[in-house]
């Protein structure tokens, strides 16, 4: 009996492993980054002192290596009249592609940006968005500069890192994955940072 | 007749240009010593976010052959007074390649990408054994092609360490 009541738990312990990695592990073709993600502002520091990023909810489309974003963003606090000016851009590019016509790159304003309403906006200065693994991509322009993304192994939150030619780090705007907008944004447990 | 000769002049001239285009030496190409003291001074430099201690080097030599975009590169290095120890790839700038680092590479690297973003700068993009991502190495040149710096940017979003090599 001792043997059985054992043999049952162990098989409980093993299959929820098992349950808990394949629900960690992305299906053939897909990406951990698809889905929502809302900014962590407490998590959040811009290290050149601009303004920071106070609102970011981002939402990802993985298909066929071309990653799709529409995000919409707002920085600082509110003005005098009590109004925070939002802006948003849908852009998108194919991975690890050097050849613009291939990477097709692109970026369109839907509003704010300082821009009239859907004015799609120069990709010249693209010059590669590479994915390094499942949880992690980076981007590089072509006057140096660029940034990456990437994931904690929970798969709940990632880190922008944007950085320069010269190896200064000049923002880390940390987010987190949300079923929708307006759900907690925060964690429920601190997590690793790598 | 003298159609032809100005035809195959004109011809020469202009492959000779192309040719020396082509042949002009990637500023990186050469022998790189680590200059410990500039090191030292530009870390203390640079701006956060970067970790306490810099990942400690007492000696590096590099060499790069660079040719039709290929990247040849041998490094020997040793910590503080530990041995030394050398490592060696071959990557191409910008083809999205993985190649394996061989040897005994600093830190946990395994595998890299080259990213060229202009004539002055390049990437290293790595992974570690396990095939995840293990941060980025930058290598800007100086404008006078004398020395150039390289700062290791870790999965984190914190600066490694900066370092500065002297052409020899």
């Amino acid at each position: 009996m001792r043997r059985l009541v054992a043999f049952v738990g162990v098989a409980i312990l093993g299959l929820t492993i098992v349950a808990e990695t394949q629900e960690r592990r992305a299906p053939p073709g897909s990406d951990h980054f698809v889905g929502s993600w809302m900014i962590n502002p407490a998590k959040t520091i811009n290290w050149s002192g601009r303004d920071n990023t106070t609102f970011e909810f981002i939402q990802f489309k993985v298909e066929n290596d071309v990653q799709s974003r529409d995000v919409e963003t707002a920085y600082g606090v509110a003005d005098a009249e009590g109004t925070q000016k939002h802006n948003r851009r849908r852009n998108s590019v194919r991975f690890n592609e050097f050849d613009p016509v291939k990477a097709n790159a692109t970026d369109l304003s839907v509003f704010g940006n300082n821009q009239p309403p859907n004015t799609p906006m120069k990709t010249e200065n693209h010059l590669v968005t590479l994915k390094v693994d499942d949880r992690t991509h980076v981007s590089f322009n072509k006057n140096g500069g660029g940034f990456f993304r990437h994931m904690m192994p929970n798969l709940k939150e990632y880190v922008y890192v944007g950085f320069n030619a010269d190896g200064t780090v000049h923002l880390h705007r940390w987010s987190a994955r949300v079923k929708r907008a307006g759900d907690p944004n925060i964690p429920e447990s601190p997590s690793k940072t790598n | 007749m003298k159609h032809i000769v100005a035809s195959i002049i004109a011809l020469l001239i202009v492959v000779a240009g192309v040719w020396a285009q082509s042949g002009q030496a990637d500023q990186f190409n050469g022998t790189w010593k680590l200059n410990v003291a500039k090191s030292t001074t530009k870390w203390q430099a640079h701006p956060q976010p970067k970790v306490a201690e810099p990942q400690p080097q007492s000696f590096e030599l590099i060499t790069m052959s660079i040719a039709n975009d290929t990247l040849d590169y041998k490094v020997e290095y040793a910590r503080a007074n530990e041995r030394h120890r050398k490592a060696n790839y071959t990557a191409r700038y910008n083809d999205a390649r993985w190649q394996d680092i061989h040897g005994d590479p600093d830190g946990p690297l395994s595998t890299l990408t080259l990213v060229k973003t202009n004539d002055r700068t390049h990437y290293w993009v790595t992974r570690g054994k396990d095939g995840q991502f293990a941060g980025l190495v930058v290598r800007q040149m100086a404008e006078d092609g004398k020395s150039f710096t390289s700062v290791g940017l870790g999965g984190d979003g914190y600066v490694q360490y900066v370092r500065v090599f002297d052409k020899q």
